[in-house]
């Protein structure tokens, strides 16, 4: 099972998909705004999956920035773990 | 609630499918649905529940729509209550999927009437012990495919719930209102305008948008899907490169995609279309609703592109677009006026839907498969990520009115394929792999069934082994082999002693017979090569080609030698003394053996030279492939200057049979040539396909019977019409073998065959077949090529750009040399070729590429026709348009009938926009139809004066619904700002005004008024206006109709063309011709021979008891024509001699009958006019055409009729006055161009004041001879103008030799006072017949059927009501009036002042000397009243 997802790797999973370097990724950004699509958006859900924080489709979509998805993803991860 | 039910607007994503929908209300395609597989059992009952649940608590499944007054759509609750369930068990049937399937499929079908019914429908259909199929219907404006998925998800949920007995939790479902409020919003916030910004810069050049099927439609009511699965290893293999390429593996298959679609259309830019779920930072993710976008991609692209630098475009293209994702599509449309007619923003859509469903119904796992995804506009991929790993699924849909179901398959497979390719090879170019990864088909004909020899060798085999068999025989003569042979090499000796040999060409110039078969032989053994000439050829293109070829010499007989000047001539008919020398040994495989002229491109023939190779190869080919053998009889049909004539000589000689050569008088009639065939044991016909297209007719119809010996018929020379193989197939069987062949001249002959006579063909099914023994062919494009030793060596005199079409084949291995026939083909499933049309006469039309071949056999499928031509034509203002010429198979259809079989089978762009009737095709000097006379337009769709009002009504309307001050015919709406709510308004509007249907899609299609005008003119004639269809197209002059060199303005010509001569007005014309004149008149007449012509014209004087004196009469030239046929039925020599010397023109023939229909009217009517006015131009020859005043408008429309042109009018009610006013329209156009033309507009004609006699065909003489038997006459008119036909025809030959005034075109000739029909009626009674004057219905009604004048006359009347129930035979009594006004006739009294013509008033006197005439001829009865009129008219 892979390490479980630190906002370190949050943040270097949201650069590799936004092709941007890891300290250049704005939590406040909206995630449409920054370009992300659907299709992002599940390979990311599957990603983080594995790594224990298991969020939805709709739960990610519906958030306007980064932030509240780290806040998701944290959050689902205690409750994992 | 207080409010009872408010309306709400719609979202902007359901206004756009609205929109949709009313361009075609009936249409059901925005039903989209899908289906859930459960694997387990279901409680149909929990179900049910769960359903009911889901549907209830679902806002956006209870509503309905309706639009207001001003065509503005609203959306109200209605809760859809007391809906059902389907259920069926469908285990007990052989296949429950497919069954299921099935029903799925007419449910689909079903349209949805979004004010009343329903948006949505399930059913549960049980297909094995544990497996059910859950099938989701909805409409689209209801939910979008992520709504259906909220709803699909909840079902399960609840259902799980309830068959757990638990509670069921909060649905979390938002509000419509959230989503609206959010919309509304959206439309005000910073980010919209920045949006708008962006795409609008995008797409501020609005690119062209590339497609496969080059052009737009409407989307369709149904799709063609065609599925296919990456399975899991390929879709790892897709994910990987995807990952390589740091990229998803939904851009890289948009990038393979684009890489596709570039390779189809070569176009440096796609544009695709991707729908965007929208919903990302939405309340709508928790909302079913419909607010799906689509986002246009554009994406430029090369040849040279790989996978990695394309999907890397595709990326950085979304990253920059997917920001701006919210701003609505259709907006951006409205933003960039790409709304209506053929604009559009982006092309193919790709549809990815990366949510793979894991439903569970009460732990039972299930999987979703998608039914449709709503209307088609193009194309549209979509891609599903199957469950469990499985890899994904990619459905191609396609609009069937642009693609067939081929296309989408060959479309699908390559896009698989080059996606297969790119993955393994991610840095190769896309446009390397596209060719390497489609292949091209080589068709092989296998190899020859022995090596092909020389034909001289094997003819010289037969003369020396079977010397005494018969070779060749002709009208009671025969020539043995041993004869034919000798007599062959006399005449090779001949040729030696004037030194032709080797290398040199010989003109054989002579008629069929066995001394040409003995000529060409001759040739042949000298070592020269010989070229066919017609000997009935015109000089001048027997002088073109000789200088082409430049013969060594021309063989022919005396008679012709004297038309080869210029030309070393040997007379075969002329013994030659002096001793023949020996001749030349056998001639090489490269030695040519002949050259045969066909049409070039640019028109002027090229001679094809085939070598002796080459004709060896194709005769062991063939006859191999015939199955010709040594007892058969074959018939010489074709003329030595065609190359089946090569076929049937060379095949039947090197296979020792005989050769039958037909006599002229054989092909008299189709029974007749039967019946030769049967006399002379014919056993192997080979006949050009358009005459065994009256063979297989007669055949089939039983009026001629196939001789029993005959066992193989080989057709060729054009496409063969499936009707008629089916009827011959039908009446024949497939005993006999018939071959259908194609082969141009420059592969020797035939190059392909097919046995038509193979049961296992479909019906209309007419293949073209494989290749020859020996030969081979390929498609590359879509055009035929040509492989192998058949091919001609080329062009005399290479002519270059015709020499291009033979070259290597690239594309081959070892780039084999190839013959580009020109032609386009397919090949069908099992592998033989379908012919499809001419490269050259494919046309583009809306860039849709149309075949005329495939309209053609779609109109051929019509019972009532029985031949069609179908050519494209480019009108004056450059507009482009197909127009289909029909011949009928009795009485001619509707047009619109034509039109609603065609678009039955067609897509819309290949549904001519003309259709017309013709008693026959145009056909060339070789028999083909003659598609460069089709495509000449004869008939112009152009807007003339007609359709103007209907123009100023449409711009009215849109001017309205715009708001703005003017709209012009040419003004684009949609360039104006219209958008799609008001061309429903529009639509609307226009249907209220116009009284009649009028649909939004041609709203959209024809985006000018001027278009929408004319396109409402065509759709509209037969139940609107009454017009018939081509009528405004008829009524156009073609513009190459001017003036020519020279204006002939001498009054006394000598020469004088006269249609209709012998016709009742004519007759009187040509007698008043040849006494004022001294000029010699033509009549062209309708007979078989100049001597039937002259033998009618002069029958016609005499009944009409004219005498002239004979030197007045040999002054008469009679040539047989008809004004109905292209060229009035003249040869081209003739008509342009008649250009060149006639001084004047009386165009006086016309089908005068008020029963007939235009359309079987106009040809002699109205094309006849436009053929004399092609004539008259040349030399601007004086042009008089014979009119009627029935082509005025009546009083009620009009106070008077003027000595002027008319402009169309609603009382142009019959064919006859249609076609006459049509034929006037094209003298006034031809008048505005300076043609001198003149329009006589006649009365009532009745008989000659000197002689009393009467034209019976007379309409009012035929009433009276119905009635005045049985003492009844009607009420027909008031008055009328009635002018004795001596007197016009002296008016007329003044008016139109005499001084001219100036101005004056057009004259009335109703000088005289009209007659009032009472008064001609008291005449009758006076004269001894007592009359009950009854109004017309009752005088029909009393009128007994018995006497053969009466039924003639019911039969009139009946077949008038049956076209025209409000005209003149109306039962109502106060029906239209029809009297004319005031009848001008200035310019016929100025003309005839200070003449000694004066028009005889038709008073008693006259009218009792008609009677006389009658009661002599016996057309009525004597008086019984009072008698002895005689001396009162003798006073």
């Amino acid at each position: 099972m892979p390490a479980p997802l630190t906002l370190e790797g949050f943040r270097a999973d949201l650069a590799e998909f936004l092709y941007q370097q890891p300290d250049e990724v704005d939590l406040e950004d909206n995630p449409v705004y920054a370009g992300l699509d659907s299709l992002r958006i599940v390979t990311l859900i599957e990603r983080w999956r594995e790594s224990g924080a298991d969020v939805t489709f709709v739960e990610l979509a519906e958030c306007t920035s980064f932030a509240q998805w780290w806040q998701l993803l944290s959050a689902r991860r205690e409750a994992t773990t | 609630m207080s409010a009872p039910n408010p309306r709400r607007p719609l979202l902007a994503a359901q206004e756009g499918i609205w929109t949709g929908q009313q361009l075609d209300p009936d249409s059901p395609a925005y039903n989209t649905a899908e289906y859930v597989h459960i694997d387990g059992p279901v409680d149909t009952t929990v179900f049910d529940a769960a359903l009911h649940h889901v549907v209830a608590e679902t806002e956006a499944l209870n509503v309905a729509f309706a639009a207001d007054d001003q065509g503005r759509p609203w959306q109200t609750d209605a809760p859809a209550g007391d809906w059902h369930l389907h259920t069926a068990d469908l285990t007990a049937g052989p296949d429950p999927h497919a069954a299921a399937l099935a029903w799925m499929d007419q449910d689909m079908v079903r349209p949805v009437d979004l004010a009343r019914d329903a948006v949505f429908g399930h059913a549960l259909l049980r297909i094995a012990a544990d497996q059910y199929i859950w099938y989701h219907r909805v409409h689209h404006i209801a939910l979008d495919g992520f709504g259906l998925s909220l709803v699909a998800r909840r079902v399960a949920q609840v259902y799980t719930a309830l068959m757990a007995g638990e509670p069921v939790e909060d649905s979390g479902f938002g509000t419509l209102a959230a989503v609206r409020e959010e919309e509304r919003a959206y439309r005000d916030s910073a980010r919209f305008t920045k949006d708008r910004a962006y795409w609008t810069d995008r797409f501020a050049d609005r690119p062209p948008v590339a497609t496969p099927a080059g052009c737009t439609s409407l989307p369709a009511r149904t799709f063609h899907r065609r599925v296919a699965d990456l399975d899991a290893a390929e879709t790892e293999a897709l994910r990987a490169a995807a990952r390589d390429l740091k990229a998803t593996w939904s851009e890289a298959l948009l990038a393979v995609t684009v890489a596709h679609l570039h390779h189809l259309t070569g176009e440096p830019e796609i544009v695709l279309s991707l729908p965007a779920m929208g919903r990302l930072g939405s309340v709508s993710l928790r909302v079913p609703s419909m607010v799906r976008n689509i986002l246009p991609l554009r994406i430029a692209v090369t040849a040279s592109d790989s996978l990695r630098d394309l999907t890397a475009r595709v990326s950085a293209e979304l990253r920059a677009g997917l920001p701006h994702q919210r701003y609505r599509y259709e907006q951006l449309r409205r933003d960039l006026k790409l709304v209506g007619g053929q604009r559009r923003l982006s092309g193919p859509g790709v549809n990815i839907m990366p949510f793979e469903y894991d439903l569970r119904f009460a732990g039972h796992r299930s999987t979703v498969h998608n039914v449709s995804a709503g209307p088609v506009d193009d194309l549209s991929v979509n891609v599903y990520d199957r469950s469990e790993g499985a890899g994904l699924r990619i459905a191609v849909d396609a609009n069937p009115d642009l693609y067939d179901e081929a296309d989408v398959t060959a479309l699908q497979d390559g896009l698989l394929s080059l996606l297969r390719a790119a993955v393994a090879a991610p840095d190769q170019s896309l446009g390397d792999l596209s060719v390497r990864s489609s292949t091209v088909t080589v068709l092989d004909g296998g190899p020859l069934p022995r090596p092909a020899r020389q034909v001289l060798s094997l003819i010289a085999d037969h003369a020396a082994r079977r010397g005494g068999a018969v070779a060749v025989e002709h009208d009671g003569r025969h020539i043995t082999y041993a004869q034919l042979f000798g007599a062959a090499r006399d005449l090779a000796r001949r040729l030696a002693a004037r030194r032709v040999g080797r290398g040199d060409l010989v003109a054989v110039a002579l008629p069929r017979g066995i001394d040409a078969i003995t000529a060409i032989l001759g040739v042949l053994l000298s070592g020269a090569a010989y070229s066919p000439l017609d000997p009935t050829a015109p000089p001048v293109r027997r002088a073109e080609l000789l200088d082409n070829v430049r013969p060594a010499l021309v063989l022919t007989t005396s008679a012709h030698a004297a038309d080869c000047t210029g030309s070393d001539v040997l007379a075969l008919d002329q013994s030659e003394s002096g001793p023949g020398q020996p001749t030349a040994p056998a001639p090489a495989p490269d030695d040519l053996a002949y050259v045969l002229h066909t049409s070039g491109s640019t028109g002027r023939p090229k001679g094809v030279e085939i070598d002796h190779r080459a004709l060896a190869h194709f005769v062991t080919g063939a006859t191999h492939r015939y199955g010709l053998q040594q007892p058969d009889r074959v018939l010489q049909f074709a003329p030595l200057h065609f190359d089946t004539s090569v076929e049937e000589i060379f095949l039947t000689l090197c296979a020792g049979a005989t050769l039958v050569i037909r006599t002229d008088d054989m092909t008299d009639s189709v029974p007749a040539f039967l019946d030769a065939c049967a006399r002379l044991r014919i056993s192997f016909l080979d006949l050009p396909t358009a005459y065994w297209h009256e063979l297989a007719y007669a055949v089939s119809t039983g009026a001629a019977t196939l001789p029993a010996e005959v066992r193989t018929v080989v057709i060729g020379g054009e496409a063969a019409l499936p009707e008629r193989v089916d009827r011959w197939r039908e009446a024949v069987g497939t005993s006999v073998r018939l071959l259908n062949t194609y082969g141009p001249t420059e592969a020797t002959v035939v190059a392909t065959v097919a046995d038509l006579h193979d049961p296992s063909l479909a019906p209309g099914d007419v293949p073209i077949g494989l290749p020859l023994p020996g030969t081979r062919a390929t498609v590359v494009d879509g055009e035929l090529h040509l492989l192998g030793d058949n091919l001609a060596v080329g062009y005399r005199g290479d002519r270059l750009p015709d020499a291009t079409r033979f070259s290597s084949l690239a594309v081959l291995t070892g780039a084999p040399r190839a013959y580009r026939t020109g032609d386009l083909v397919r090949i069908g499933d099992e592998g033989q070729l379908r012919y499809l049309g001419r490269s050259d006469t494919e046309f583009k039309i809306s860039g849709h590429r149309v075949h005329p071949a495939e309209v053609e056999s779609a109109l051929l499928a019509h019972p009532g026709v029985r031949d069609a031509a179908v050519a494209g034509q480019v009108l004056d203002d450059g507009t482009r348009r197909l127009a289909a010429y029909v011949v009928p198979d009795g009485p001619p259809p509707s047009v619109t009938v034509i039109r609603d079989h065609l678009r039955a089978t067609l897509p819309a762009a290949m549904v001519p926009s003309a259709v017309e009737f013709l008693d026959r095709l145009p056909r060339t000097s070789t028999g083909k139809t003659d598609r460069k006379a089709l495509a000449t337009p004869a008939l112009r769709a152009q807007l003339a004066s007609l359709g103007a009002e209907l123009v100023h009504t449409v711009a009215a309307v849109w001017q309205q619904v715009l708001g703005v001050a003017t709209v012009s015919a040419q003004d684009d709406v949609f360039d104006l700002g219209a958008q799609s709510l008001q061309a429903i308004q529009v639509a609307n509007r226009l249907g209220t005004e116009l009284r009649r249907d009028v649909k939004v899609a041609w709203i959209f299609q024809h985006p000018t008024p001027a278009q929408l005008a004319a396109y409402l003119e065509e759709e509209a004639l037969p139940t609107a206006s009454g017009l018939p269809a081509s009528l405004p197209a008829d009524s156009v002059l073609d513009p190459d109709i001017r003036p020519g060199g020279g204006s002939r303005t001498d009054r006394a010509p000598h020469r004088i063309l006269l249609t209709g001569a012998t016709g009742f007005v004519g007759v009187h014309l040509l007698a008043e011709l040849l006494t004022t004149t001294g000029a010699e008149v033509v009549c062209p007449v309708r007979a078989p021979s100049p001597a039937g012509a002259t033998a009618r014209v002069h029958q016609a004087l005499d009944a009409h008891l004219i005498s002239l004196p004979d030197a007045a009469r040999t002054r008469i030239t009679a040539v047989p024509a008809d004004l109905a046929r292209p060229r009035l039925g003249l040869d081209e020599e003739l008509f342009s001699e008649l250009a060149r010397t006639c001084g004047a023109i009386f165009h006086n023939g016309a089908t005068v009958s008020i029963m007939r229909e235009y359309a079987t009217l106009r040809a002699a009517n109205t094309e006849s006019t436009r053929t004399l006015l092609r004539m008259a131009a040349v030399h601007s020859t004086p042009l008089h055409f014979v009119s009627t005043l029935s082509v005025a408008p009546p009083l009620t429309l009009s106070p008077e009729v003027p000595e002027g042109f008319l402009p169309p009018h609603p009382g142009l009610r019959h064919g006859y006055q249609q076609s006459k006013w049509a034929a006037e329209r094209l003298l006034e156009q031809a008048a505005e161009r300076g043609l001198p033309v003149t329009v006589h507009r006649l009365g009532r004609i009745v008989g000659p004041a000197a002689t009393g006699y009467v034209n019976e065909r007379d309409f009012l003489w035929s009433v009276l001879r119905a009635g005045i038997p049985e003492g009844i006459v009607p009420d027909l008119f008031e008055e009328e103008i009635w002018t004795p036909v001596d007197h016009v025809a002296r008016a007329l030959v003044h008016l139109c030799l005499g001084q001219r005034r100036p101005g004056a075109a057009v004259f009335n000739h109703a000088a005289a006072a009209p007659v009032r029909l009472r008064d001609v009626y008291d005449w009758l009674e006076e004269y001894g017949y007592p009359l009950r004057r009854l109004p017309l219905p009752q005088w029909r009604a009393a009128l007994p059927r018995s006497s053969e004048a009466a039924q003639s006359m019911l039969a009139f009347f009946e077949a008038t009501d049956a076209t025209d129930p409000t005209g003149v035979t109306s039962d109502d009594a106060t029906g239209p009036d029809l009297r004319l006004g005031r009848i001008r006739a200035e310019n016929v009294v100025g003309g005839l002042h200070g003449s000694d013509i004066t028009c005889p008033p038709v008073d008693r006197d006259l009218v009792f000397r008609y009677l006389d005439h009658c009661v002599t001829t016996g057309t009525l009865p004597a008086p019984a009243g009072k008698r002895g009129h005689h001396p009162s008219r003798s006073k």
